[in-house]
Formats: C-alpha cells, sequence, structure tokens
C-alpha cells in the first residue's frame, strides 16, 4: 500500500519535474496553447482588426481593389447620411427608455419576489419565460399584437369601448420606437429579475429585522437597505442592459421585416443594411463608430448610475 | 394590508402582460391561418392539430408548400 503510493508519488514528482524543472516552467509548456492561439487569432482578432481597416476604404465587398479614404467614410456618417443619423437618434431613444423601464420593473418585481414562496417561484418562472423563446418569434408574436386591425390590444380597447385609446402602434413614426422598447422590456426583463433576485438574496436578512425593531417602514427598509446594498447587481442589470439595447436586432428585423421601416431603424439594423447594400468600407466604418457608441454609453450610464446611488445613501 | 393588495395587482397585472401574447402564440398554434385572422383572441373553435403536424420530421421532409422551389 504505502509503497504503490510511493511510486504514484514519485512518478508524479518526475511527471512535474519533466514539464516544470523546479522553479522555471519548461519552455515547451508554451507550445501547448499555440493551436488554440493561432485559430483565435486568425479567426477572430485578425478579422475584427480588418473591420478597423476596411472603415478608412471604399471597398464594396467583393472587388479586388478598393481605395483608402481616411475619415470621409465617418464624415459621411454624422454629416452625409440622414439614415445613419436617424438610426442613432432612434437607438438613443431605444436604449433611455429600456434602460430605466427594464431597471425599473425588474427592481419592483424582483423586490417583490424575493422570498421563495411557491407563488413567487412559479411567478419568477412565468416572467422568465419570454426570455427563452427564439427572438424571431417575439418579434412575431409583438407584430401581431400590434397589429392596428386585428391585434389583440386594439381589439381588446374596441370590445370595451375605449375605441378613442386605439393606436397605429409600429405604424405611427413617432411613437414606434418606444413600442419597441415595450418589447424588448417584455422579453428581457425575466433575465435582469433573476439577477436582481439573487442580488437581493444575498442581502442579509439580519438588517432587515434590525430595521423593523427599530421601527423603519417598508419604503426605508428599501432605500436605506436594499438600494445601497443592490448596487453590484444594478451594475450589472444596467451595463447588460445597455449593451443589449443596442444589439437588438433579430426582434427589430423580424417585427418590422427588412430593411425595418425608418421609425423603428436602429444603428445594428442600419449596419446591417448597409452590409447589404454592398458598402462594405462604409459599413465597416459604422460598426466601429457602434463599437464606440456602446463603450461611451455603458461608460455614461454606468457613472451616471454611481450619482445616483452615492446620492440616495 | 393595503399593501399586499397592491403587491398582488402589480404582479397580477404584470403576469397577464407576460402572459397574453404567450397564450396568442400557444391558442394560434392550433387554429388555421383564417381563423387567426378572423378572430385572433378566442379560443380555437374547432382545434387542430394540423400546423403543429406541419412541423413533424415526416412534414418537413418534402418542401412546405407556399414557398417557391
Amino acid at each position: 500500500m504505502t509503497s504503490t503510493r510511493l511510486i504514484v508519488t514519485q512518478g508524479a514528482a518526475k511527471k512535474r519535474r519533466f514539464l516544470t524543472s523546479g522553479r522555471r516552467v519548461s519552455p515547451l509548456l508554451y507550445l501547448f496553447p499555440v493551436p488554440a492561439l493561432a485559430l483565435y487569432v486568425i479567426f477572430f482578432v485578425l478579422p475584427t482588426l480588418q473591420t478597423f481597416q476596411y472603415s478608412v476604404t471604399n471597398w464594396d465587398g467583393y472587388s479586388a481593389a478598393f481605395d483608402y479614404v481616411g475619415m470621409e467614410n465617418f464624415t459621411r456618417a454624422f454629416t452625409g447620411d440622414s439614415l445613419f443619423t436617424n438610426a442613432l437618434a432612434n437607438n438613443l431613444k431605444f436604449m433611455v427608455v429600456v434602460v430605466i423601464g427594464q431597471t425599473a420593473v425588474a427592481l419592483t418585481m424582483s423586490v417583490l419576489l424575493v422570498k421563495n414562496t411557491k407563488t413567487n417561484v412559479f411567478l419568477r418562472a412565468l416572467y422568465f419565460f419570454p426570455t427563452i423563446l427564439s427572438s424571431v418569434s417575439v418579434g412575431f408574436i409583438w407584430k401581431f399584437v400590434y397589429d392596428p386591425n386585428f391585434g389583440v390590444i386594439n381589439s381588446v380597447l374596441g370590445a370595451v369601448g375605449l375605441d378613442g385609446m386605439q393606436s397605429a402602434f409600429l405604424g405611427d413614426p413617432v411613437t414606434a420606437i418606444y413600442w419597441l422598447a415595450v418589447t424588448q422590456i417584455w422579453f428581457h426583463a425575466g433575465m435582469m429579475i433573476v439577477i436582481f433576485v439573487a442580488g437581493l438574496q444575498a442581502i442579509p436578512a439580519e438588517l432587515y429585522e434590525a430595521a423593523e425593531v427599530d421601527g423603519a417602514g417598508a419604503w426605508r427598509r428599501f432605500t436605506s437597505i436594499t438600494w445601497p446594498l443592490i448596487a453590484p447587481a444594478m451594475g450589472i442589470v444596467v451595463a447588460y442592459t445597455t449593451i443589449q439595447s443596442f444589439k437588438a436586432f433579430d426582434v427589430v428585423l423580424s417585427i418590422s421585416g427588412n430593411p425595418p421601416s425608418r421609425a423603428l431603424d436602429i444603428l445594428s439594423t442600419r449596419i446591417y443594411s448597409t452590409f447589404a447594400d454592398s458598402q462594405f468600407g462604409y459599413a465597416a466604418a459604422e460598426s466601429v463608430l457602434f463599437i464606440v457608441f456602446i463603450l461611451v454609453m455603458t461608460f455614461l450610464v454606468r457613472r451616471f448610475l454611481r450619482l445616483i446611488q452615492r446620492g440616495e445613501s | 394590508m393595503t399593501g399586499r393588495i397592491s403587491r398582488g395587482v402589480v404582479l397580477a397585472v404584470y403576469a397577464v402582460i407576460i402572459a397574453v401574447p404567450l397564450l396568442v402564440v400557444f391558442t394560434g398554434s392550433f387554429k388555421t391561418t383564417q381563423e387567426i385572422f378572423e378572430n385572433s383572441f378566442s379560443i380555437p373553435t374547432s382545434p387542430s392539430s394540423r400546423t403543429i403536424r406541419r412541423c413533424s420530421p415526416a412534414a418537413t421532409s418534402r418542401p412546405p408548400s407556399g414557398t417557391a422551389p
């Protein structure tokens, strides 16, 4: 028994010495990640970097020759392309509504559902349900719900006599983007509820008991305990929601068709349409701007959130 | 007491918002296209599994009617 263990440990020690030879790591070890790294670099890093290269060209996507045009694509995006600025404006409206709405809905629901009773677990599952649907079916469901003639909302409003509140929803160029935001919130709030519930359950129950003993009401307990202690989960949810609101693509395309109507065009669908229009260089420039917008917006939203939370607590 | 009632109302309203579109899809899967357009919000009058059966492997092996060859 002891002898076999001795042999085993000796074998392990020998093997360890073979690869690491005491303290120093054998140079042979550096060869092992090379195949994986090569694949990653060739199929991920290089194409990503090439986007930056193509963003300063007028390449159409298939011809052999193209010219470098410098910053022309970027100036065109901001000054000479009303479609892009329209998509940017739509996307910003969409982002503001989704970030505020989705976070508020998810926080409210998770505060109400934090205890693990049977009803709460059932409701959490129900609220999570839209997340597991395919985004294309979500788009078509809501296209159907919003339909002005035989859609669910308008038929219910008509049936109860509120004909005045009937609306064209996605057909109304001013409000369409907000109805799209409602769909996005419906789709993704369940995921955020799960993150919030996990964050809320990590708050020690003694704090609430102590506050209750001190005579704090429900609202005071929320502002003094829940709000400051939910900050980490809030940071994740807000950053994730911001990025999601830029990357909403499949829902928009399935709810509005291809190409999306002008009122529903957001940056991701705009980039897709430009690529499909074989303006590869310009679309690459738009993609670079897209990355920059996501970075800047996520930074700003998180900064804003930190200000709010510091001000309240 | 009012707190518990308003909690119930909030949860119920949100549950309805989540469930109604899902139910529309579910009942819609048992309707014919014509029935969906005539009466999208009702329980299917003559529930049929035709559309479900169309998704089955046997049905998808041949191209579905209405698509270009």
